[in-house]
């Protein structure tokens, strides 16, 4: 087999023909996910493995119209325009359900480049509705070949590769007067063209029903009603969550404790000291934390693939435009906020559902502002902290910061409306695709394409960064302190009872830790921010905490449980950070501060991953950083006012 | 005598069932090629599956789905009732 170097077939088709799904079929495991050059619309490219060859194929986003002034349109014209001077394939698929509609495109492709293969895809709902459509008299119409096939089901897909075989490898046929529109067709031209095309060679069957409509009309009637639709819509979504949520936990503890045993692997084997301490705390930690968001993304691409695939994505769709349009936000946006409750990571990559460029920015510039899984344990510390034998208002306090996180997010999205992005979201005008099963091949294609997309991209930038957090934590060394050590004599001289022995141990360490914290560089940062969030009852444990937890804000529990030489389980962890004491010997956590913390933390941006994937979807670093300046801002203020009222109130 | 020209109408004030042709889209370039582009056209004979919010409608094959405020900005010519 050899492999032609540059030989390339670009697929292409108006949305919803069944396109990825033959994009699956030809390259499978050989396809890899990234974004257009200068764009963030997702290219799939792949190869396609021929006796002969190996031709490179490059899936373009689905279009209804070559001349469209869309991103998706203008990515497709300047991907033909490039392939004209490769002298590549251009494969379209068609609906052979809805021939002249999607000869239009075919038309505007013949008019332009030379060599075209016309897949006629979905031969078999046509023949449902009692439409056959004569694919050699296409082809002999066309000038090109005609290959019939259900991609879905994997028929034709063998003959597509013999006529791409012998495409690639022959000249360009003569075409016959008429096989194509003139290069410079109007629109108009183009439609007169594909009608007649189709009535030349789609014939219906006189007593054929309209396949399934009357199903359809019902459907639709029930799916964008606006009660039993929302309905529809809660079941649906909370469905959607809950199986995210149960599919996801195993593999992201089988993740969690896989890494925490490489961990004590390396700790037991590795000498003592600054290489041991990169690779477990920096390294294998910087892994886990990119690896442990895998299984939520992979799943959540999963189900969101099976659901489009149903056709029920439209209609719900428009079922959340007339609540999100009064914030500025599309209906499109519902998926990447209600995801965006399990992790904002998946809810922002899940923004390439939407086709405006103004309304994905605006859904991503927002979607952190949802409360995320990682905010619970900070929820249920502060919570705890607040309402001390209180067992009705922390749960209710702890709602409330849902609520809070919601409504910033809305609030949020209507001013970048009104400002910087200035704009009603794009009207609601949407194909409504027909209702179908969804293909599990399809949906493991893409779960698998994303999960590789998001370690490839965000997970080394995470990577990063958890390595550059351990270090402003590990360094410099600080000598234990004496108490520590006094603890260690003790153990050693109790070793003959080995639970007192541990336990001293035990004491020792997390002193140490606290010390190490304390004089690291993250400590120092600590004490020198400190002054800017006095105003907000901090002191330069709390101001430390903050920071550590700009990594990851589950990562402030644990910096608190350090600082306060707490122990291990959460009850011990609480009783610590609550007695915590302040250099002058008053409380850290007071009411105030710890309800202007909580305050703080709904709104904060304290997740670098997110401005990771920020700055990759949106293709430029100044969202990440106006989404870090902003949601700090707002929290900032926010937490200030909590903090001076109730302080104002006599509350601390 | 000449009949009267057929005066054109919101497809928002359009009931279920109904048939006609489009007469003018007052709306965004981006928004009227999409509509183009989906086939909703002076050429083609639409369908009104489901009137309100959304409004469904059908060209040919193509079964389309517009917000309330887009159908109060499509002109159509409404295919004569059949009594």
């Amino acid at each position: 087999m050899t492999s032609s170097p540059g030989l390339r077939a670009v697929l292409i088709g108006n949305p919803n023909t069944g396109k990825t799904t033959l994009f699956n079929h030809l390259c499978g495991a050989r396809a890899k996910t990234s974004n257009f050059p200068g764009t963030t619309t997702a290219l799939r490219t792949g190869s396609l493995r021929l006796p002969q060859l190996t031709v490179d194929v490059l899936d373009l986003p689905g279009i209804y119209d070559l001349t469209l002034d869309t991103t998706e349109a203008r990515i497709v014209r300047d991907a033909l325009d490039a392939d004209r001077q490769h002298h590549d394939l251009v494969v379209v698929i068609v609906d052979a359900a809805n021939l002249a509609r999607n000869l239009v495109l075919v038309g505007q492709l013949l008019a332009r480049h030379a060599r075209v293969i016309v897949c006629l895809n979905m031969s078999d709902v046509a023949a449902r509705r009692g439409l056959t459509v004569d694919a050699d008299g296409l082809a002999d119409r066309l000038s090109v070949p005609v290959v019939p096939m259900v991609a879905s089901r994997g028929d034709g897909v063998e003959a597509l590769r013999r006529a791409i075989a012998q495409e690639s490898q022959g000249e360009r046929a003569a075409r016959t007067a008429g096989a194509a529109p003139a290069a410079d067709a109007s629109h108009q031209a183009v439609s007169v063209w594909a009608r007649d095309v189709a009535a030349a060679v789609v014939t219906q069957a006189p007593d054929a029903e309209p396949g399934g409509r009357e199903f359809t009309e019902r459907m639709d009637r029930i799916l964008t009603h606006p009660v039993y639709g929302f309905a529809v819509f809660i079941v649906v979504m909370g469905g959607l969550f809950l199986a995210l949520f149960a599919l996801a936990a195993v593999p992201m503890d089988l993740i969690d404790s896989t890494f925490a045993s490489l961990s004590g692997v390396a700790t037991q084997y590795l000498p003592a000291g600054a290489i041991r301490d990169l690779l477990t705390d920096g390294v294998i930690g910087g892994i886990a934390g990119t690896v442990v968001f895998l299984p939520q993304i992979c799943f959540l691409f999963f189900l969101i693939s099976l659901l489009e695939d149903t056709g029920y994505l439209a209609r719900a769709a428009f079922v959340m435009d007339r609540f999100l349009h009064r914030f500025g936000l599309p209906g499109h946006a519902f998926v990447p906020l209600l995801t965006s409750h399990a992790c904002a990571l998946p809810g922002i990559m899940s923004t390439r559902l939407i086709p405006d460029r103004r309304d994905r920015l605006v859904t991503i510039l927002v979607a952190p502002f949802m409360s995320c899984s990682a905010r619970l344990p900070v929820f249920a510390m502060m919570t705890s902290l607040l309402f001390v034998d209180e067992p009705v208002l922390a749960p209710l306090a702890f709602a409330a910061c849902f609520m809070l996180g919601a409504g910033a997010a809305f609030l949020s999205a209507l001013l970048f409306s009104r400002t910087i992005l200035k704009g009603r979201s794009r009207p609601m005008i949407m194909e409504l695709p027909a209702y179908q099963v969804p293909s599990l091949r399809n949906a493991l294609w893409t779960a698998r394409d994303q999960g590789l997309s998001f370690l490839k991209t965000a997970g080394t930038v995470i990577m990063a960064i958890c390595v550059v957090m351990w270090w402003l934590s590990a360094y410099p060394k600080v000598a234990p302190p004496a108490e520590a050590g006094a603890l260690r004599a003790e153990a050693a001289a109790t070793a003959t009872v080995p639970g007192d022995a541990a336990a001293l141990m035990e004491r020792a360490d997390r002193l140490e830790s606290r010390a190490q914290q304390a004089g690291s560089f993250a400590g120092w940062i600590g004490h020198t921010i400190q002054p800017v969030f006095a105003p907000l009852g901090y002191d330069w444990q709390l101001s430390a905490g903050l920071l550590t937890s700009f990594l990851a804000r589950e990562v402030f529990v644990s910096t608190m449980a350090v600082l306060a030489g707490a122990g291990d389980d959460e009850a011990g962890v609480i009783t610590g950070v609550r007695t915590m004491t302040r250099e002058d010997g008053r409380p850290v956590f007071t009411r105030a501060t710890a309800a202007s913390a909580l305050v703080f933390f709904v709104l904060a941006m304290q997740c670098l991953p997110t401005l990771a994937v920020t700055r990759r979807e949106t293709g430029a670093l100044k969202w990440a950083a106006l989404q870090l300046v902003y949601m700090s801002g707002v929290a900032y203020i926010a937490a200030l006012i909590v903090y001076q009222a109730l302080t104002a109130m006599g509350i601390s | 005598m000449p009949s009267n020209p057929p005066v054109p109408v919101a497809l928002s004030a359009l009931g279920s069932g109904r048939t006609g042709r489009l007469h003018e889209a007052r709306l965004d370039d981006e928004s009227v090629g999409l509509l183009r582009a989906l086939g909703l056209s002076d050429a083609e004979v639409f369908r009104l599956c489901k009137a309100g919010e959304p409004c469904i409608l059908q060209v040919g094959s193509t079964r389309i789905g517009v917000s309330r405020s887009v159908a109060s900005r499509i002109f159509v010519i409404p295919d004569p009732q059949v009594a």
